[in-house]
């Protein structure tokens, strides 16, 4: 029924060639997917993109059309959601409300038939891992949001999973606890070295939390990255624009000598080094709001329409002939008023150039 | 403990009304039965405990266990019934459901009487007048007191509990064990009440399915009252009828109560 690969360093997850569609409407549209042992990867995507359909094809909810899933070296497709060892923490957190804190904690060991102080001690370790151990005895419907959530990780965890599936685990969450909790489970899984898939359409806590990042669109992995390398090399216009902000800038490709060039509407070049793109195509060019620079060679000549300080930093909306451009500067130097006329550029490697047919979110 | 202190007195026309309608007419019940009896008038206005002897002879014992069983039996029929029929309207969308819903109570806005005589033609000839046609005809006017409770329990079961349990390790029939029956049990023994009860009593179905051969303490009180004009005696084996409900009514009370109190005594820990 199932196959077993024995290889040390196989990975914990693994998805290969994964379709799924609900009647007519693909979900997902091939997907190839490899999560490393002990590693936390993130798994980002708007809504619609088939975030919470691959989880559940991991966890054992639903079966793939067609490809396979993997856990641990064996082959795991067609076994139903008891036998495998994923356990996930839900969006709702779905507690059992007729148990306690601990009876929810003690759900997955007495299925698992774990010994009686075995049970005990693991209670006690997780209740411990997420600071609830005063809470043990309560019943989850007194229990606050972040509370709450809190039992769901340790139920997640207390069984010792080969992965602990997360689904958009704060997004129920205050905005003032989402960061607590973010920083609570980065040191739990420090100390465990549990896998972890962690779903979300966040971009800023998929970022900060995992060694790796997919970006999920239309049910296509479009980049598999370290958080740096997605924001600073996307590999499409719809990574550029999901990962971060972006200023984009319309052009077409235009040849001098050999060198290529982009002809911004309004009439100015920017030299596309590295860049093997035909001439006259159009192309889109994306530049993130903090490499935007005020600068007396820039490309662009803009003028400084709004102005808003914010501590850090200052950001400036800037009208220029091609586009409007959101700049934002360290707030350290001098930096212009509204009104003033300015030259606007970026480093040559900070300009994201992608031919035109691929569609961008705006 | 004592949380509304504030107006009491707003209870009042609903406490005259029930000391007027149910308190006074139950004691008065109650004094009957320790009346001896008047052939002519209801009761005669002296202490006897001749209707108690009678009420508990073997013929009234017999009759009060034969209540109990028919209740008991219409009870858990409606129960096997209505379990595997909500199981599949939980599982419905909305207006579907909505519709069976409407389908499962229509019996209730037609007359008892009519469907009686339907089920009167619709039963064979060697079934009428046995004790398991009344309780299946009773069982078939009681099933919508036993799947709305239950149905209701059911829609109340938060989404998503019983994908938790499978996610943490459970096969579905430990999920529906652990997870689904403990979280709709509380619906169920509602569904329970509300068939048990008013089943006890029951009158109408065992007279004219049952055709006289059938019964129960709802036949017998009808009988005493009305024809043989044995007041003290009818009195007792309504009195009977009552402790029936009462006890395990006061049962579930008691235990609520105390369960609220140790709940509440819990929560005030200090943490």
């Amino acid at each position: 029924m199932h196959r077993v690969e024995d290889d040390a360093s196989r990975p914990a997850v693994e998805l290969r060639g994964v379709e799924k569609r609900f009647g007519s409407r693909p979900i997902l549209r091939g997907v190839d997917l490899a999560i490393g042992r002990g590693e936390v990867f993130a798994l980002l995507g708007p809504s619609g993109s088939g975030k919470s359909t691959l989880l559940k094809l991991i966890s054992g909810i639903e079966s793939p059309d067609r490809g396979e899933v993997w856990l641990d070296g064996r082959e795991v497709t067609s076994l139903p959601p008891y036998r495998r060892e994923v356990h996930t923490v839900f969006q709702n957190y779905a507690l059992f409300p007729h148990l306690n804190v601990t009876g929810n904690l003690e759900f997955p060991l007495r299925l698992a038939k774990r010994p009686r102080d075995e049970i005990h001690a693991r209670v006690i370790a997780a209740l411990s891992w997420v600071n609830l151990e005063t809470l043990a005895e309560r019943r989850v419907d007194t229990l606050s949001g972040g509370e709450r959530q809190r039992v769901a990780l340790a139920r997640a965890l207390v069984n010792d999973p080969q992965c602990v599936l997360l689904d958009e685990p704060l997004s129920a969450l205050d905005p003032h606890l989402r960061g607590q909790t973010l920083a609570l489970l980065q040191e739990i899984q420090s100390r465990l070295h549990v896998t972890c898939l962690y779903v979300t359409h966040d971009r800023e806590e998929a970022l900060r939390i995992a060694q790796r990042v997919g970006v999920l669109n239309e049910g296509r992995l479009e980049q598999v990255g370290t958080p740096e390398s997605v924001y600073r090399s996307p590999a499409s216009a719809f990574v550029a624009g999901f990962v971060g902000r972006i200023n984009w800038l319309e052009a077409e490709v235009s040849h001098e000598g050999d060198r290529p060039f982009a002809r911004l509407t309004g009439g100015a070049a920017i030299p596309l080094d590295g860049q093997k793109l035909p001439a006259s195509s159009k192309v889109r060019i994306g530049v993130r709001p903090e490499d935007v620079k005020i600068a007396a060679d820039g490309y662009l000549l803009g003028k400084v329409e709004s102005r808003q300080f914010s501590g850090a930093s200052v950001e400036l909306k800037l009208s220029t002939d091609a586009a409007v451009l959101i700049a934002e500067l360290p707030a350290d130097g001098a930096t212009p008023q509204v009104g003033e006329a300015v030259r606007v550029g970026w480093r040559p490697g900070a300009a994201h150039v992608f031919a035109r047919d691929a569609e961008t979110p705006s | 403990m004592s949380r509304s202190r504030g107006t009491p007195w707003l209870a009042s026309p609903a406490l005259l009304y029930l000391v007027v309608f149910s308190v006074l007419p139950t004691a008065l019940i109650v004094g009957y039965s320790f009346c001896e009896r008047d052939f002519y008038a209801d009761v005669k206005a002296a202490f006897s405990l001749e209707a108690w002897r009678q009420a508990t002879d073997l013929i009234t014992l017999k009759t009060l266990g034969r209540s109990l069983l028919l209740a008991a039996s219409v009870t858990a029929i409606d129960l096997l019934l209505a379990y595997p029929c909500v199981l599949a309207l939980a599982r419905m969308d909305r207006s579907l459901r909505g519709m069976f819903v409407v389908l499962i109570s229509f019996p209730l806005v037609t007359s008892l009487l009519l469907r009686i005589y339907g089920w009167m033609n619709l039963l064979p000839l060697e079934w009428r007048g046995t004790l398991p046609s009344v309780a299946l005809v009773m069982a078939v006017n009681y099933l919508p007191f036993m799947v709305l409770p239950l149905l209701r329990a059911f829609e109340r079961l938060e989404s998503g509990v019983v994908a938790a349990a499978l996610d943490l390790g459970a096969t579905p029939w430990q999920a529906f064990w652990r997870v689904t029956w403990p979280l709709t049990r509380s619906g169920m023994w509602a569904g329970c009440a509300l068939v048990f009860i008013p089943a006890t009593g029951e009158y109408l179905v065992p007279r004219f399915i049952g055709e006289g051969h059938v019964n129960v303490l709802g036949t017998v009180i009808v009988q005493e009252f009305m024809e043989r004009r044995n007041w003290p005696y009818a009195a007792a084996c309504a009195v009977w009828l009552m402790a029936i409900v009462l006890a395990p009514l006061l049962g579930s009370l008691v235990a609520a109560s105390r369960s609220a109190s140790i709940g509440a005594a819990r929560d005030r820990e200090p943490t």
